[in-house]
């Protein structure tokens, strides 16, 4: 059966994003080498090899563009080293040699009275020696990778899986409470669409007193001697509790969401299908949150769309969570049944057993008559 | 939906950390040179480590592998105080560099080979590691080991040059091995686990009295023992078993059977609780 025409939008349209924010990921990457590139690679390749473990601080002047050889009567009272070629040794450096990108070779007669110090490379003791502390590294292990901020590719990368494990989460829960619960999420959804701003003033409500209302049963179970032993159990199951109604509540305005997304196609079938509705309500928020990861990179206007992004996923969870408490999550009905007036009591029907106005005839049953008869 | 959410799997398993860019790995030595001691200071939170003697002409002879993600090496050597720091920890990483993953840092090693003719004074904080020490043909002059979820080996194949001044290890949580203790010569050995199993092998050559300090909480612990060694044993136990079986009790201390007579003696005295004490006597 194929899909209804708004559904396959939305895929298109979903996948396309995804496509794009890979692209991005992959645009980014390029852009971070092709600046690293256009900055000085020695000086920062220096600037790591100092903050790393037991580092060494190099003068930029001390390293050479590509191999380098210190000769059997050369006497360097300095530092030496190269980029991205091997040094070799065979006369004596007082310093330390240093090769990044490639080894550092000791020939013999080479002498070496600091440390032997190889990124990416070997120190390879080939006849010559080192008084101090011979060391490779594969590779620095500070800069931008251990660096408290992560690159802007890590983040872009962390903020997509972040949104796509929180929509899989969030997924199969909407099927667990689709199947398992679907009248509660039904009577929660009816009293979004119905009293929007009193659910929304009940979860800010409930939310600001989630925490006061935790702290105060804690001290009220601490009271008393077997609470203290409960204390544990009735933290977590409240945490549960707290986090299940505020999932709920969102579930539930998803499916508000999706049936507005879904309308003019299914919207009106009853029974309407919950759980494609859901799916759709919460791939709106996942499109949300990822425009706002993929645009982490683009400075204020990140910022912006993530800030929308959040507001629109807070401003749903607590109307979502206000509709819960209200509901009690959806075990009662939010619409107050109308008022039926009771009917006239007549005045005088204390009077005789039959009521003054008669009892209306039913008409007696019959049977239907039978062929032959006809 | 399907085509949908099967895309949005696989990007997610893309984007699931797991960078093999973030390994590195590290080789580091310097020559024994003048140096007539060593004083090594080692804070090793995850992975196994492995500890043994160094190669003649040198010092030590570092080798780790860790994630640049989830560590931090830390690494340092003082020529004047002989003193080498080498630590990989992820508690100096800051949060947002690093994973919830622990699973990969366990895979990160250490291997670290220390000069055998010197005296070598070894403190050793370990967090949760598998740690595999073999100080056999080492001459260790003091050994402090404090750890927290860890299975440790240790081992003193052969005796040490001179006696040790002192052993402490605190096993946290996790099972110990010692074997050889007899090998430490030390002067003063404590050995404490506060959950888990403790297996303690005193042969070796050793004589005159071994003085040690067994404190065991919530596990077990095995004396092996030679047969030729008399033990005294005055463990303060609560809710603990203690298999005296042919000891005598005399003043509040148990004494096994010919301990006068033995030329050497296990003076074991602790605390054993919610334990159990095992001796088993070695031909």
């Amino acid at each position: 059966m194929r899909a209804p025409a708004s559904v396959r939008r939305a895929r298109s349209f979903a996948i396309a994003l995804v496509s794009v924010a890979i692209a991005h990921n992959g645009v980014l990457a390029q852009s971070t080498t092709d600046s690293s590139r256009t900055a000085d690679p020695i000086s920062a390749s220096l600037d790591s090899l100092h903050r790393d473990a037991n580092g060494l601080s190099l003068d930029r002047s001390s390293v050479s563009a590509s191999a380098h050889t210190v000769e059997a009567a050369q006497h360097l009272t300095g530092d030496v080293a190269s980029w991205h070629g091997p040094l070799e040794i065979r006369g004596t450096v007082d310093g330390n040699a240093v090769a990044i990108g490639s080894d550092v070779v000791l020939l013999p007669g080479g002498h070496v009275r600091g440390d032997a110090v190889s990124v990416g490379g070997q120190v390879r003791m080939a006849g010559g020696t080192v008084d101090g502390e011979t060391r490779s590294i594969s590779a620095f292990s500070v800069g931008p990778i251990a660096g408290a901020q992560l690159t802007p590719q890590q983040a872009l990368k962390r903020s997509l899986s972040l949104a796509v494990a929180c929509y899989l989460i969030l997924v199969t829960m909407a099927l667990a409470v689709a199947i398992g619960a679907r009248a509660h999420l039904e009577t929660i959804a009816a009293t979004i669409r119905t009293d929007f701003s009193r659910a929304f003033l009940f979860g800010l409500l409930g939310e600001v007193a989630v925490v006061p209302l935790f702290l105060l049963s804690m001290v009220a179970l601490a009271i008393t001697l077997v609470g203290i032993l409960l204390i544990p159990f009735a933290a977590v199951a409240y945490a549960l509790g707290a986090l299940g109604a505020v999932a709920l509540g969102f579930l539930a305005m998803s499916l508000l969401v999706g049936d507005a997304s879904m309308r003019g196609e299914s919207y009106v079938r009853d029974p309407r299908p919950v759980v494609s509705h859901l799916i759709a309500g919460l791939s709106i928020f996942l499109v949300l949150w990822l425009l706002a990861g993929g645009a982490s990179f683009m400075g204020l206007a990140g910022s912006v769309l993530r800030l929308l992004a959040f507001l629109c996923t807070w401003i749903a969870c607590t109307v979502g969570l206000g509709a819960t408490i209200i509901t009690r999550a959806g075990t009662r009905s939010p619409v107050s049944m109308p008022q039926v007036p009771a009917p006239p009591v007549e005045a005088n029907a204390w009077q005789t057993p039959t009521p003054v106005s008669g009892v209306a005839a039913a008409r007696r049953p019959t049977p239907a008559p039978r062929a032959s008869e006809q | 939906m399907k085509t949908l959410l099967l895309a949005l799997v696989s990007l997610f398993a893309i984007g699931a950390p797991g960078d093999a860019s973030s390994w590195r790995s590290l080789a580091a030595s310097r020559p024994l040179g003048t140096a007539d001691s060593l004083h090594v200071r080692l804070r090793y939170d995850a992975g196994t480590l492995t500890l043994g003697a160094a190669a003649a002409p040198l010092l030590y002879d570092a080798k780790a592998r860790f994630d640049a993600n989830e560590q931090r090496l830390s690494r340092s050597y003082d020529a004047v105080s002989h003193t080498l720091r080498i630590g990989l920890d992820s508690s100096t990483m800051q949060a947002a560099a690093r994973h919830s993953n622990r699973k990969r840092s366990n895979e990160g090693r250490l291997d670290l080979s220390l000069a055998a003719g010197i005296p070598v004074d070894l403190d050793l904080d370990l967090g949760t590691t598998r740690a595999i020490l073999n100080l056999s043909s080492l001459w260790v002059d003091a050994l402090r080991v404090s750890s927290g979820a860890t299975e440790t080996e240790l081992t003193f194949g052969s005796a040490n040059p001179k006696p040790m001044r002192d052993l402490f290890v605190d096993a946290g949580v996790g099972s110990i091995s010692i074997h050889g203790l007899g090998n430490a010569r030390a002067q003063r050995a404590t050995i404490a686990s506060t959950v888990g199993a403790v297996d303690l092998d005193l042969a070796g050559e050793w004589t005159g009295d071994m003085p040690l300090t067994l404190r065991v909480a919530l596990g077990s612990a095995t004396l092996r023992v030679p047969r030729d060694v008399g033990v005294s044993l005055h463990l303060a136990h609560r809710i603990a078993n203690v298999d005296s079986e042919g000891f005598t009790e005399r003043d509040g201390i148990m004494y096994s059977a010919g301990y006068a007579q033995a030329k050497r003696h296990a003076i074991i005295d602790g605390s054993a609780t919610l334990a159990n004490v095992d001796i088993v006597w070695m031909n």
